[in-house]
């Protein structure tokens, strides 16, 4: 596969302030989450998943985790990405790369409710978090 | 001995409680009613100063520092304290006589020494219809009617119950307790003194006859004698090391018991490996526990995640991208033709595209507009290919939901089977901590040192054997010199003849103590079986039954056989109710067997004892005495719970009931209010059926007593 172009790699990319004071928590080693965007891509494909989004609050309570960049590390997270994008919004999209993000981040801010809240009070978080991750049930 | 009332003054809270025995033959019993803390045990102990002083009250660090009054009486002011005993005592002839016995003692309560006491004031009248005779010495007498070292057979705490019988006195303790009751209750211990008296006349006799026959006689008697009392001496040496010896038995089965249960508990070096192991085993279960959630983690960050969540509208984005392809839209190939096209001059249909030409500028306008185009076809194109590659390289969205199932059952398998193993390890510290290593380096140590120590006694035993058989042989040879010189020097024929005699009669009496002791023995073992088993309701022959018998063996123990014939630990293996029909059996018996006309004072007998068993053993330690059976009498301190279950019994057994209450239970218990400045005890007349404004109590109604509205005192 040819290299990926990310072309979100300028766009910053936010959570909501609540929600990111539980992700971080979750992130790092024996966490659920090796990264901050792990969490984040989780949230977003379950807000895909549900067909739900939430917007992005105001800047006072919202977070800047990271940048587009750190999507280059797993391309095709991109791809997914602009996929979901096309098949929501339709081709012209892709020439929107800041309505891009923008969808994938009030998709993101609707799982990672779900995604708080099958972590809190766990006393094996990862454990929780498969668990609650049942396809099947989602 | 038959005890026909009792008075108590300032003993502990009875200030003045008199009660009044059962002596009807017909209805043996007085049944002494009270809840806890109501006096009964107040009351025994009374008994015992009563009879005994000091000595008959249980055995504390320094007997001198109880206390006999009761705390609230005032400082620094002395008080009497006095029991009161009437008894009927029946003689070796058959003549029965009414005694008073009186001990009083003036206590000092709270001074800053203790409790000082006087010197005890007992007096012992016999009561005749002339006046009370004094007898004396009043606490030799009682000694002779009711011996101290037997009043645990006379006066018995539901408690102290297993005295004869528990593995937890010293065995030597135990047997000797038992040989000495029976001994002392048989007259075994009388015929004892009459068999050392006959001998010592007998060897008086000996030496006379012999000085009467001259010198040699003389010197051949002397040196008998001083080989008799070489023997006495080897005896002697032989009967402390045996007591030793006995003493170190007990050690030793006690020591070998504590080791044996140690030991029964795991061996700890096995124990060590296997907690090592367990160790291990939970280390790699951890392990398993950590891969299983990296792998969880590493799903987590993976495609097949977002596949199986979001694979419907990537499948969406994609379908959109092929018909785009379809349409031809993508890839935009005709940009590059329009642009070749242009530069020919001519179309792909012939028609001349040179500049100036009508077509052209059509065809410059189709490339401008394919032109704008480009940027977004291409990167929907480059969209298209990126997905087609990801789509070959697994687009799979069940590999998710694989992968969980499988990491979820791995972690669960390495968690359960952690959770065992910690169960297990958990168990095996638990037991290793049990076995106290340095009780087990010390108990083996002392059983070595003890195992030695008993090995050299016997040893020790041998070799006096063997002395005592020389000299033993060493007296007949010079007995048999002596009879010779005897032979030919006639002494004093009279002298002779009462020697004679009295050698005979010494053989006799040693052959009837000897025959009396066993055959009394196996009396009482088998009179102690037949009621144990009645009491407990078990048939020796029963297929089912746990026991098969009881008996004393020779060593004074009582032992209790099972089913298929082993002996059974009556700590152990015993129950409490079967403990107390063991030890109510044996002090029935052996009164039985004796004959005995006494007390069988017992305190709380029937704790611990329910149903069938308890039928059977009121009915059993309370009916009118039959057949030869002398009369008796039994006074049981019962609670309200132990009266349950046997009341009709009681009532069909008992000449006396007694109530005793404590003016202390008011209000919290007790009906009404006595009015009194200190808490006392009180006894009236009442009967398990009854109550009235002394002893009447709360939870009565709930028992459907009968009030009787007077004060029933006594």
């Amino acid at each position: 596969m040819a290299e990926v172009i990310n072309r979100y790699a300028a766009a910053d990319l936010f959570m909501p302030d609540d929600l990111h004071r539980v992700i971080r928590e979750h992130v790092g080693v024996n966490q659920p989450f090796a990264r901050q965007i792990d969490a984040w891509w989780i949230g977003f494909c379950l807000g895909v998943r549900h067909g739900q989004t939430r917007p992005l609050p105001a800047p006072d309570k919202r977070v800047k985790f990271m940048d587009g960049a750190v999507l280059s590390s797993d391309p095709w997270r991109i791809i997914h990405l602009e996929l979901v994008a096309v098949g929501l919004r339709g081709e012209e999209i892709l020439t929107r790369p800041r309505e891009v993000v923008q969808l994938a981040t009030e998709h993101a801010n609707y799982g990672l409710e779900m995604l708080v809240n099958a972590l809190t009070g766990q006393n094996e978080p990862t454990l929780a978090l498969m668990n609650f991750l049942d396809p099947a049930q989602l | 001995m038959l005890i026909r009332s009792v008075h108590i003054a300032n003993f502990k809270m009875m200030r003045d409680v008199t009660i009044n025995f059962s002596v009807d033959p017909a209805r043996p019993l007085t049944v002494i009613r009270g809840e806890n803390g109501s006096g009964k045990t107040t009351l025994l102990y009374a008994m015992l100063w009563g009879l005994y002083g000091m000595n008959g009250l249980p055995k504390v660090a320094n007997a001198d520092a109880l206390r006999l009054t009761s705390t609230f009486c005032p400082a620094g002011s002395p008080v009497a304290v006095e029991v009161e005993i009437v008894f009927d005592h029946t003689d070796d002839m058959g003549m029965t006589s009414q005694y008073r016995l009186r001990r009083m003692v003036l206590e000092t309560p709270g001074s800053d020494s203790g409790y000082p006491r006087g010197q005890d004031d007992v007096k012992l009248f016999r009561l005749a219809p002339e006046g009370d005779k004094p007898v004396m010495p009043a606490d030799a007498w009682i000694e002779h009617l009711i011996p101290h070292r037997l009043s645990d057979l006379f006066f018995t705490n539901g408690d102290d119950i297993q005295k004869f019988i528990s593995g937890r006195v010293h065995s030597h303790e135990r047997q000797s307790k038992v040989h000495q009751a029976i001994r002392e209750l048989l007259g075994i211990e009388q015929l004892t003194t009459g068999v050392a008296d006959v001998k010592h006349v007998f060897g008086n006799l000996k030496r006379r006859v012999s000085a009467e026959s001259g010198s040699d006689a003389q010197k051949l008697e002397e040196a008998c004698e001083a080989l008799r009392r070489q023997i006495a001496e080897q005896e002697e040496s032989r009967s402390v090391i045996e007591d030793r010896q006995k003493v170190m038995e007990t050690h030793q089965h006690e020591w070998e018991r504590e080791l044996n249960q140690l030991r029964g508990i795991g061996d700890l070096e096995e124990l060590n490996a296997q907690i090592a192991t367990l160790k291990s085993r939970m280390r790699a279960c951890q392990e398993r526990e950590q891969a299983a959630l990296a792998d969880m983690r590493t799903a987590f960050r993976g495609q097949p995640l977002s596949w199986a969540l979001a694979g419907t509208q990537v499948d969406e984005g994609r379908a959109k991208l092929e018909e785009l392809a379809d349409r031809r839209v993508i890839p935009n190939t005709s940009l590059k033709v329009l642009e070749d096209r242009l530069e020919d001059g001519e179309c792909i249909c012939g028609s001349d595209l040179h500049p100036g030409s009508g077509l052209r500028e059509h065809v410059q306008q189709l490339l401008e507009e394919q032109r704008e185009n480009s940027e977004i076809a291409q990167r929907l194109t480059e969209l298209r290919y990126d997905a087609r590659g990801l789509a070959a390289a697994g687009a799979d969205t069940e590999e998710f939901a694989r992968r969980r199932l499988a990491t979820l059952a791995e972690y669960t398998a390495a968690h359960d089977e952690l959770v065992r193993t910690d169960v297990e390890l958990k168990q095996a510290e638990t037991k290793r901590r049990l076995i106290d290593d340095a009780r087990v380096r010390t108990l083996t140590d002392d059983l070595a040192g003890v195992g030695k120590k008993i090995g050299d006694g016997v040893l020790e035993l041998g070799r006096i054997a063997e002395r005592i058989a020389a000299f033993e042989g060493q007296v007949a040879d010079r007995e048999q010199e002596l009879a010779a010189v005897l032979k030919k020097r006639r002494a004093n024929h009279d002298l002779v003849i009462k020697r004679d005699v009295a050698d005979d009669l010494r053989i006799l009496a040693e052959q009837v103590q000897g025959r009396l002791e066993g055959e009394y023995v196996d009396k009482v073992s088998a009179r102690l079986q037949e009621i144990f088993l009645s009491i407990i309701g078990a048939e020796p022959d029963a297929r089912l039954g746990v026991f098969r018998g009881v008996s004393i063996t020779e060593n004074f123990d009582i032992v209790v056989e099972s089913q298929n014939g082993t002996t059974l630990d009556t700590d152990y293996e015993l129950n409490g109710a079967s403990q107390r029909a063991l030890t109510l059996a044996f002090i029935w018996s052996l009164m039985e067997v004796a004959g005995i006309t006494a007390p069988r004072l017992i305190d709380t007998p029937l704790g611990m004892v329910s149903g069938g068993v308890k039928q059977r053993m009121v009915s059993t330690i309370t009916h009118p005495p039959t057949g030869d059976e002398p009369p008796y009498q039994v006074i049981l301190l019962l609670t309200r719970s132990e009266i349950m279950e046997v009341g009709e019994l009681l009532a069909q057994h008992a000449g006396v009931f007694v109530t005793i209450s404590c003016s202390k239970d008011y209000p919290a218990d007790l009906v009404y209010d006595w009015l009194g400045d200190e808490p006392v005890i009180r006894a009236c007349s009442c009967t398990h059926e009854q109550s009235c404004r002394i002893c009447a109590r709360r939870i009565d109604n709930a028992h459907g007593l009968a009030f009787r509205d007077m004060a029933a005192a006594i």
